[in-house]
């Protein structure tokens, strides 16, 4: 979630300044960049406290990272002072994404309801002067502990990952939430964790990947190796033990003993169905099928490469996998994946075609007439699966044409972002193929050009949030869910946070049969759950959106205390 | 790092090859082994659950054993195919080490296999670690989290000795770091503060700028740090302080788009410092649609500024030098200019066109802190193109079986650009025809010591004669086996020096001035097309090692 766009934001190479679509005038002689008038220029001040104790704060660093008019990067920030106050000054007028953070507690969004919650922007006005901004820092929690081997050695180098359940496309996925590696007396630290339910996992780390060595180590009739180890001590990931972490808490002495077992292998080829040569590296992964471990990348034991095309995966346990085919084609990521089912004996003779990619081009047209601006728009494939790998977009041409290069065969949800004012997308076709409803499935090539029809009329729907006291409450995720038999399509649930006056608003809405959520504290992704959102559907407020339609409704706050947690159970 | 760069790129390309070759049918060559006893330097004990791994060099290349030590140290690797090897050791608690090796970072014996040898009794004395832990601290001794503590050596890098960079930790919660598995010798250590977010203004403007312990930012004024076997340094704690940064501003001009400039991302990327391993950082800007830029939170220190603008198939680029002091910089013009494709072909003498397989293509840019390299697979016509090549002076190597073979030319277009490289820097104009030759001369032979004795895993240098000193592919290397000898192949004709030492740092023999105290002690030969020479070298002994420039 936010933690994505700040990885975004920081990658050099990824971070692009994008103008709004307006026609700049074409006078003379460029100005140097504007400075901001100083009339103009904005402060922000506040306070960062200890949530559990209400105690000031010093020392903690509060960032603004943000956009300015035209979406351009800035970053300001201040440290705060011995009573935990602290002043941002000469900021220019913009929206902000504010964090505080501080050794010894985890980092919190401004405007978020808890440490792992997406924060609500910041928005100053010229000339604005920001007060009272106040950020309530959880302490941290840490896990310290040893890594031994079967005879109680220390380990070092061992991978060390804590873990936590997190939403991902609606579904319950294991997730990492920080890592570590052992140093020469077996010790590791994980800290700057949210309190929370964690589960660790140690796995001992091959120093040699990049070799493929001829093991002529003595052994008995069965391959034995490390794979990952739970603690307290089990391979299997359903028998890992639950580590509760709470605020201010070092938790020591989470040790834990690899020790070898018998281990599987998958051996096979990769090989070009067209006959033509192999790409100089292929890298193969294994990622479980169970959507639960599907974020693991503990199942991928190690990538050996040999001549031919050959390769070898070890030190594997038996399960339902994914194997991951990853490889550069004139400078584009290719990936292709095929199930692997491993039973109780090892796998040889594993073919892997590396199938051809296709070029997938198309249309975007506006229903109606009018001229309208195109030009931020991007048609994107995202794979359905576990998998986030091998993402395809395209940003549209003048004429609405599009072309995706190189696309992976394979089943994809499609998306349309960057659409003008509330515009929704009417219809995707492909062929005889709807694929707003269905997806897309390339795994046996393209049918022809994907035509996707936009609407200016997308419906709008606003209101207020008040919580049992009847009170109007700021700061509530409210979620449009689509009726039971779209649920599938994320692309029809919206999520707004309601503002500080408790109002929300929402806009390019597909003309439908909906229901509204207001919830005071939901994990992202959770209401894509239907597991999670069955107990709820009583409290959602129906709405239906018609073309063009605006409605209005008042939602009642589902309280936090009565939203389960992923991580709870 | 640049030396870590170019391990990793050779390690690559024969990955790359191992990854071409059709699977050859078994060897009827009689198998070898190799046995031996690994035990601690110091005290003598058995090491057991020790790493051992066998690698072979020159046509044993594909070659590579591994196995784990067992009671009292031993190890037995059978079953292996003749020809030569290094072999090497890991085991928590004792410094990386190849066999034979001098000291950490030097090539060990080459171990040579004849078919049916049994290589046995060897006996591999491993160093244990040395150890350096230690905190990292704000001005008011308070510990600082996630800051990157990089450990600096002195090593020969292009020619010039220079801090470089050879290993890192991370400070926990606590400020700790711990650096482990050293081997004895002289370091230096920096701490960065490497923020996850971007980089902005901080407290008006103030920053942590790199800083070497115990506490400047002058890398002249880096305090060693000696290490022995199994030393445990605690304390050597690094004090970070903030500093003004600064801002830096200029224009993006972009040949594309007359009007505005659009989908620009800006970049600082630090230059000429081999031991900062942090070569992006990710600074705040703000770019408008005339392509005026502004840079934020620049802590001082010398940078490439550079601009990337993706899409549609290409890649436009600009890059310019800076250097942040106390004062902002201003009116820094980045012209993007779009990547070339350089078309090429490669030949090899006495060798049919059609038959090329092996080989990969690289350009090198010849300013070792600007990554920028791009390479290419020959074809089996001999053809190659390298793609997205970006305006820079570069250098031309070929890899693959090329042991063998020497460049006999380069030419771009109708010029000669052997000696000189390829200057791309305003564009490209034709294509590159590289000659490879198969009739290199060959040298063999063997090293004695004082006593008259072979000398095993001595570093024998073949060094090229003036003017073609500065040549950095004519210099080659190869380490003495168990039994003194050696042999070095492809080189091209010229005259050259053979050097034998005992004890030399990789790469100091490029380095005129260092080689300067030695010149006497060089066997002259004079190498013809396909001539086979053959040399005895008096061992140059660790103890004449002069002590290198700083």
């Amino acid at each position: 979630m936010n933690l994505a766009r700040f990885v975004l934001l920081a990658a050099p190479v990824l971070l692009v300044a994008q103008q709004p679509a307006t026609v700049s005038s074409q006078t003379g002689q460029p100005q140097p960049l504007q400075p901001t008038r100083p009339e103009d220029l904005c402060s922000v001040e506040g306070q960062v406290v200890n949530a559990v104790t209400g105690e000031p704060v010093k020392k903690a660093e509060v960032s603004m990272n943000g956009r300015v008019a035209r979406r351009i990067a800035v970053a300001f920030g201040a440290t705060s002072d011995a009573t935990g106050r602290f002043v941002i000054e000469n900021v220019d007028p913009g929206q902000y994404n504010l964090s505080a953070e501080r050794n010894g507690f985890v980092r919190q969004q401004y405007g978020a309801r808890g440490p792992d919650r997406a924060g609500s922007p910041l928005t100053l006005n010229p000339g604005q002067n920001a007060r009272d901004l106040v950020f309530r820092l959880l302490p941290q929690g840490v896990i310290t502990g040893h890594v031994v081997d079967e005879d109680g050695e220390p380990v070092e180098y061992a991978q060390v990952r804590v873990m936590r359940y997190r939403f991902v496309r609606g579904q319950r996925q294991m997730a990492a939430a920080g890592n570590a590696s052992t140093d020469d007396l077996g010790e590791y630290r994980v800290f700057a964790l949210t309190p929370g339910k964690y589960y660790l996992s140690a796995t001992y780390h091959q120093r040699n990947v990049m070799m493929e060595a001829q093991d002529r180590t003595p052994r008995g009739a069965a391959e034995e190796g490390y794979v990952p180890t739970y603690f307290p001590g089990t391979n299997d990931p359903a028998g890992a033990g639950v580590i509760d972490v709470s605020p201010g808490a070092v938790l020591s002495g989470v040790d834990v003993a690899l020790h070898k077992t018998r281990t599987l292998r998958i051996r096979g080829r990769v090989v070009n169905p067209l006959g033509e040569g192999l790409p100089p590296f292929v890298q193969i992964r294994l990622v479980s099928r169970n959507p639960a471990l599907a974020g693991l990348n503990s199942a991928v034991a190690r990538v050996v490469q040999n001549r031919g095309g050959t390769f070898e995966v070890r030190d594997l346990t038996p399960g339902a996998y994914f194997l991951m085919a990853q490889w550069q084609e004139e400078g584009k990521p290719r990936v292709i994946k095929q199930p692997v089912d491993l039973g109780n004996s090892n796998v040889d003779d594993l073919s892997v075609p590396l199938s051809a990619p296709l070029d997938v081009k198309g249309q975007v047209r506006v229903d109606g007439t009018g001229d309208v601006n195109l030009g931020n728009v991007t048609v994107g494939l995202d794979p359905q699966g576990p998998m986030f790998i091998g993402r395809a977009s395209a940003k549209l041409k003048d004429d609405g044409s599009f072309a995706l290069d190189k696309v992976n065969a394979d089943n994809y949800a499609v998306s349309v972002y960057g659409l003008p004012q509330n515009f929704y997308v009417k219809s995707i076709r492909m062929g005889d193929v709807d694929g707003l409803d269905a997806g897309l499935d390339l795994t046996r090539g393209s049918a022809g050009a994907l035509d996707i029809v936009i609407s200016p009329n997308g419906g709008q729907v606003e209101g207020t949030v008040a919580d049992p006291k009847g009170q109007l409450a700021s700061g509530a995720t409210v979620v449009l869910v689509p009726d039971a038999p779209h649920r599938e399509q994320s692309a029809l649930f919206k999520t707004v946070n309601t503002d500080t006056s408790g109002h929300f608003s929402m806009q390019g809405i597909t003309p439908g049969d909906y229901k509204l959520f207001a919830w005071e504290d939901v994990e992202s992704g959770a209401y894509q759950d239907l597991e999670f959102l069955r107990p709820f559907e009583s409290e959602g407020e129906s709405v239906t959106i018609r073309e063009g339609g605006r409605e209005s409704r008042q939602l009642k706050l589902i309280p936090a205390e009565s939203t389960p947690k992923s991580s709870g159970n | 790092m640049a030396g870590g760069f170019r391990f990793i790129w050779i390690t690559l390309f024969t990955a790359v090859l191992d990854a071409q070759q059709p699977i050859q049918p078994p060897a009827k060559l009689e198998s070898c082994s190799v046995e031996g006893q690994l035990v601690n330097a110091v005290t003598g004990e058995p090491v057991t659950k020790a790493e051992i791994t066998l690698w072979g060099i020159g046509t044993a290349r594909d070659q590579r054993y591994t196995t784990t030590t067992a009671a009292a140290g031993r190890f037995a690797v059978p079953d292996m195919e003749p020809g030569k090897y290094q072999m090497s050791a890991r085991k928590r608690g004792y410094s990386a080490a190849d066999y034979g090796a001098r000291s950490a970072g030097r090539s060990g014996t080459t171990l040579s296999l004849d078919p049916g040898q049994h290589l046995s009794g060897i006996v591999w004395r491993l160093s244990p670690q040395a150890v350096i832990t230690g905190h990292v601290l704000d001005v008011d001794g308070e510990p600082l989290p996630s800051i990157e503590v990089a450990l600096l050596q002195h090593r020969f890098e292009r020619s010039k000795r220079q801090l470089a960079f050879s290993g890192q930790a991370r400070t926990n919660d606590l400020g700790e770091y711990r650096l482990f598995g050293l081997s004895p010798g002289r370091y230096y250590l920096s701490a960065t503060a490497n923020r996850m977010t971007q980089l902005g203004e901080y407290d008006g403007r103030q920053g942590y700028a790199p800083t070497y312990y115990p506490g400047t930012s002058d890398p002249a004024g880096a305090k060693a740090i000696e290490l022995q076997a199994g030393t445990l340094l605690r304390g050597a704690d690094i004090t970070l302080t903030k500093t003004r940064t600064s801002r830096v501003r200029g224009r993006v001009v972009d040949p594309d788009s007359k009007q505005r400039v659009q989908g620009v991302g800006i970049s600082l990327q630090r230059r000429g410092d081999e031991s900062q391993f942090i070569f992006w950082s990710n600074f705040a800007y703000r770019i408008d649609e005339q392509g005026n830029f502004e840079i934020r939170g620049v802590v001082p220190g010398a940078y490439y500024v550079e601009a990337v603008k993706q899409g549609e198939g290409k890649t436009l680029r600009a890059r310019q030098p800076i250097d942040v002091r106390e004062s902002d910089v201003d009116n820094v013009v980045l012209e993007l200019q779009p990547g070339t494709e350089l078309k090429g072909q490669l030949r090899i003498e006495g060798r049919a066109v059609g038959d090329v397989t092996d080989e990969q293509i690289a350009l090198q840019p010849d300013d070792s802190s600007y990554g920028g390299g791009v390479g290419a697979t020959v074809k089996a016509d001999g053809s190659f193109t390298l793609a997205d090549v970006q305006p820079a002076r570069y250098f031309l190597s070929v890899y693959g079986g090329t042991d063998v073979y020497y460049q006999k030319s380069v030419r771009l277009g109708a010029q000669d650009v052997l000696e000189s490289g390829l200057d791309l820097t305003h564009g490209v104009s034709g294509t590159v025809e590289v000659v490879l030759s198969a009739n290199g001369g060959q040298i063999e032979g063997v090293v004695l010591n004082a006593n008259e004795q072979p000398e095993a895993a001595a570093t024998v240098v073949l060094v090229p004669d003036e003017p073609r000193r500065s040549q950095t592919r004519l210099y080659k290397d190869a380490t003495t086996d168990q039994y003194g000898r050696f042999t070095i192949m492809g080189i091209a004709p010229g005259g050259y020096k053979l050097f034998a030492w005992e004890e030399v740092e990789d790469g100091a023999y490029e380095d005129p001035d260092y080689l300067k105290a030695y010149e006497a002690l060089g066997e002259p030969k004079n190498i013809r097309e396909r001539s086979r020479e053959s040399a005895q070298l008096k061992l140059i002994p660790a103890e004449a090692k002069k002590v290198p420039p700083r």
